[in-house]
């Protein structure tokens, strides 16, 4: 589903954010991506929604090299991969129910189908009651939640999210990982980026470890 | 359909939502199109009252007595061989003393009994782009000095002037309305760009969830043209009820009623140009602001 051919990336002049990375996440498979700050986690995940291009290297998604994608092909890839992030990247000015449907408004779905999908997303996350509410009256665990039921709302096969408890205390970062593996039950591939290392440890998942932009561990099932 | 009724939508609701900054982009859009209505309809009065004038604009090629048939025809000929020319015309001593005499009215008893005064003429007509002093006056150089030709007239000097000012009333009119436009649209572009500003986060999130650029561009172009559009359409307006105003108050009061005769507001084909304008503007002030702030 996901795979990464000796992929090298940088920003600018700067010392290379990625080094010949070489990865592979089957599908359905729950990956997380661990290291410490600045180890390039970010950086891989945003090559993989294509916020970034890499310098050299293969980046496949479904099979597909996504590496050297014309520009205008990009949001059509992203409509199937969702994405979450730390700061959530919710739009204040509109309600819950607003901020999941809009991916509909964006792919241009009928209204019928998005109502339904955007009630079912939000059944899931467990806050249906709250579809009108507003995100800043919500908790950060419950904007979090809307933030899951946005990036999963359309079924996307992949699902990343880039230090998604990075702003919740304990309890609620539980939470929210048991809502990541729910999603990856129903057949998602999600990947997570997290140095939260307790919950990584009690998971059982697999682990990718990246260091300095190399991968040091986990890149490759066999290992 | 949908998608166009869903831009705007949502282009109406940012307007709505940001009332301050569109107020006062309308109302400094619309100043400029005031300034601008108020030189585009001096211009065209000018032009109208020009065209009047020309219309009598004609050249008059008086002939000397000795002047035969042949010379006569030379002429004629010189004057029909000219593009601008539309038609000459010949008239006899006769007819001119005929013409004369009408119009003096009861007076015309003082030519009783005197030898015909009045010169045979051709009166030459000339097409409607080419009824100026200009090219009136280059002609009358061109047979003023054929034989037969005693003297050439055509209108007074203070015409000549008077063609010369709308000359260069039109020039400076054109100069002014450019600058004046580009200013229009500089103030939409600025807004525009508070707009995707202000917004760059729903942009960001938009392109996230996989929005085409042109799904997010829409919107700030549909705000802009109507930026534009309503700006431009306000000013004209204000100039339109400012010329009613005067029209009939001002100038009726100050007794120069017979002045109203003569002028009148921009057609309306005029006026629709200038609401587009606005438009266009409004599209290209949001041409520049995206094209440097949509890079997320």
């Amino acid at each position: 589903m996901i795979q990464m051919y000796h992929v090298h990336m940088s920003y600018g002049q700067d010392s290379p954010a990625l080094t010949d990375v070489t990865m592979r996440v089957e599908k359905a498979e729950f990956a997380f991506l661990m290291g410490p700050s600045g180890a390039g986690k970010t950086s891989l995940l945003r090559l993989l929604f294509l916020a970034e291009r890499c310098d050299s290297g293969q980046v496949l998604l479904f099979g597909k090299n996504v590496a050297r994608i014309r520009e205008s092909e990009v949001p059509f890839l992203r409509r199937r991969i969702g994405i979450v992030f730390q700061d959530f990247k919710l739009l204040p000015s509109r309600t819950v129910r607003e901020n999941v449907g809009m991916v509909f408004e964006v792919m241009g779905k009928p209204r019928r189908e998005a109502i339904r999908k955007t009630n079912e997303s939000l059944r899931l996350v467990g806050l249906e009651h709250k579809a009108s509410s507003y995100p800043l009256k919500l908790s950060g665990g419950e904007q979090q939640r809307v933030a899951i039921a946005r990036a999963i709302v359309n079924d996307p096969p992949i699902l990343l999210a880039d230090e998604p408890t990075g702003n919740l205390d304990p309890d609620l970062s539980r939470e929210i990982f048991d809502l990541l593996s729910e999603v990856n039950a129903r057949g998602v591939t999600v990947m997570v980026a997290t140095h939260d290392t307790d919950t990584v440890g009690r998971s059982q998942k697999r682990v990718i470890q990246l260091e300095h932009g190399r991968i040091v561990a986990g890149g490759l099932r066999e290992q | 359909m949908t998608r166009i009724a869903y831009f705007l939508k949502r282009a109406f609701l940012h307007l709505a939502r940001s009332l301050t900054v569109t107020g006062v982009t309308v109302g400094t859009v619309a100043v400029v199109f005031l300034l601008l209505s108020v030189f585009a309809l001096v211009g065209y009065n000018l032009s109208l009252l020009a065209d009047r004038l020309g219309e009598g604009l004609r050249l008059n090629v008086f002939l000397a007595d000795d002047c035969d048939a042949s010379a006569r025809d030379a002429i004629r000929k010189r004057l029909e061989e000219s593009s601008k020319v539309s038609s000459v015309v010949y008239i006899s001593r006769a007819e001119a003393l005929e013409k004369f005499k009408k119009r003096l009215g009861a007076r015309a008893v003082v030519l009783d009994g005197l030898q015909n005064p009045v010169p045979a003429s051709l009166q030459a007509t000339f097409i409607s782009t080419e009824r100026n002093p200009a090219s009136i006056g280059e002609l009358a150089q061109k047979v003023v000095n054929l034989p037969g030709v005693e003297d050439v007239q055509y209108g007074q000097a203070w015409l000549d002037k008077f063609f010369r000012f709308v000359g260069t009333s039109r020039m400076l009119g054109l100069v002014i309305g450019i600058l004046v436009v580009l200013a229009a649209g500089v103030i939409i572009s600025n807004t525009i760009r508070l707009s995707v500003f202000a917004r760059r986060e729903e942009i960001q999130i938009l392109k996230l969830v996989g929005a085409t650029d042109g799904f997010i561009k829409a919107p700030f172009y549909i705000e802009g043209i109507l930026l534009g559009l309503l700006g431009a359409a306000i000013g004209t307006l204000i100039a339109w009820a400012a010329f009613i105003f005067l029209v009939s108050n001002v100038f009726v009061s100050a007794g120069l009623a017979t002045v109203r005769m003569g002028i009148s507001f921009l057609p309306l084909p005029a006026v629709g140009a200038i609401v587009l304008t606005g438009g266009f503007l409004g599209a290209l002030g949001t041409v520049s602001s995206l094209w440097r702030y949509m890079k997320v």
